[in-house]
């Protein structure tokens, strides 16, 4: 073994682990991504959004085969023809829901820029369902753009490559969105918690001990930081309770999208207001991440 | 000789496509059934076992590999999953080389103590160090059912990188 620690071959192990522990550091502070896996990135993401179609493929509906097995011989190509049919009815419709409630959205914001996306990939390892999205800075996708699903935000942008860009989810504890209630307009901070996370539930905290927010509530963006348009909704108010650590209330949000299972998102990457903090202090979109955003959502309310 | 550096080289090459496979199965969603919180990180026991066939050096490159499609896809700062993976490559090549003898058991044990390691030193640097709420119920509750699930996997990619060392066998080892 002393033969090998001294040969070569270790030494340029060593030296590439000393490369990406400094890449480590470097991506730490400001959230960019290593070269070699941009170029990765980049090449593979053709690979990717074939194996998220096929996965699709596999997983769409297919109607109810007992049924379709009681007939009799000669009518099976035509069941096999509406099954078919019938697949294409579940997923189409599903997409329409989608995009009528975009559509919506649209209306009512003309000065929002959308971009389609597929959902390729998931960090197996993430408990807060951070994905990777088919589209990238050549699409006009930056960092910090938010990321919806219908009417609903699902998370926001925290890196880019050419051709990807990864999304961190509003269930993460490091994703902090300014927020108000639709009927009291009480503003809060909603942030994912770990127990809450795979409940597909947030946390709306620094509410008033006696906020009259009840449950059953709609929660939105405001647009105080300037990441997030307002008015996009985060969910519904499940449970209000009082804080042990403070004197404040916080309230457990059910989030609008199921954000675990979906497979298709939009990304805003250009609405009036975006980077402008509300106050004197404006920062343009960039497209890095700027430094210890991988850590923190960045907003107050 | 030159009959032999062109197995060496198909060997390489279908470890490579064995390992963007694992990748694409393990990321994209629904390809692998997730069981209640547990899903499968495949590429560990894939890089432990290369290791073990492969050696030290190839071994760490191997690692590498597998670490930078991870990284690709990761939500924590990039190069974390690369350094683990190169390590784990690595070391798992030089415990056969020096120290243990190549068969399923040893197999299962690398493997189990490379998943342990890996998912240990993710919990503990990006929940634990983070002072999210619940991180010990999290331990519990999703990356020790991950680590149960991708143990299941574990023979199967030892026969199946076995199998390819069979076949492409290369006379240095």
């Amino acid at each position: 073994m002393k033969d090998f620690f001294k040969s070569a071959r270790f030494k340029v192990i060593a030296a590439i682990l000393a490369i990406l522990l400094i890449f480590v550091i470097v991506s730490a502070v400001s959230g960019a991504s290593s070269p070699a896996s941009s170029v990765l990135g980049v090449l593979l993401s053709p690979v990717q959004k074939a194996a998220a179609w096929i996965s699709g493929e596999l997983h769409a509906p297919t109607g109810d085969a007992a049924a379709y097995q009681s007939q009799i011989d000669t009518l099976e190509k035509q069941v096999e023809e509406l099954r078919g049919q019938l697949a294409d009815y579940e997923k189409f419709k599903q997409e329409n829901e989608q995009y009528k409630l975009y559509l919506e959205l649209k209306k009512e914001n003309p000065d929002f820029a959308f971009e389609d996306a597929q959902i390729i990939s998931r960090d197996t390892a993430d408990s807060f369902g951070s994905f990777t999205i088919s589209k990238g800075s050549l699409d006009g996708v930056a960092v910090n753009d938010p990321v919806i699903s219908g009417k609903y935000l699902v998370g926001r942008v925290f890196e880019v490559g050419p051709t990807y860009a990864k999304v961190r989810t509003i269930l993460a504890p490091d994703v902090n969105v300014s927020a108000y209630e639709v009927r009291t307009r009480e503003p809060g901070v909603v942030s994912g918690s770990v127990e809450l996370a795979d409940k597909n539930m947030c946390r709306m905290s620094y509410l008033n001990r006696d906020t009259s927010i009840t449950s059953g509530s709609l929660v939105c963006t405001s647009s105080v930081g300037g990441t997030y348009p307002r008015g996009l909704i985060i969910g519904t108010v499940s449970q209000v309770r009082n804080d042990s650590h403070d004197i404040s209330a916080y309230a457990i949000i059910t989030a609008g999208a199921d954000i675990m299972n979906l497979k298709d998102v939009f990304v805003i990457t250009d609405f009036r207001g975006q980077g402008i903090d509300g106050s004197e202090n404006t920062a343009p979109k960039t497209e890095t991440t700027a430094p210890g955003e991988t850590t923190s959502g960045a907003e107050n309310p | 000789m030159m009959k032999q550096r062109r197995k060496d080289i198909i060997r390489w090459c279908i470890l490579t496509l064995i390992l963007l496979i694992l990748f694409l199965l393990q990321t994209t969603p629904g390809l692998l059934p997730v069981i209640g919180k547990a899903s499968a990180m495949l590429l560990v026991p894939a890089v432990v076992c290369i290791g073990m066939f492969e050696r030290e050096t190839a071994g760490a490159f191997f690692g590498l590999f597998a670490g930078l499609l991870w990284d690709m896809v990761s939500a924590q700062p990039a190069g974390f999953h690369s350094i683990i993976l190169m390590c784990l490559g690595c070391i798992s090549g030089l415990l056969i080389t020096h120290l243990m003898q190549n068969s399923l058991l040893s197999g299962i044990l690398l493997s189990a103590l490379g998943i342990i390691l890996h998912t240990v030193l993710y919990w503990g640097i990006f929940v634990l160090l983070r002072g999210y709420a619940g991180a010990l119920a999290l331990l519990y509750q999703q990356f020790l059912p991950s680590m149960l699930y991708t143990a299941l996997f574990i023979p199967l990619l030892y026969f199946i990188i076995r199998l390819l060392r069979k076949q492409l066998r290369s006379p240095v080892l």
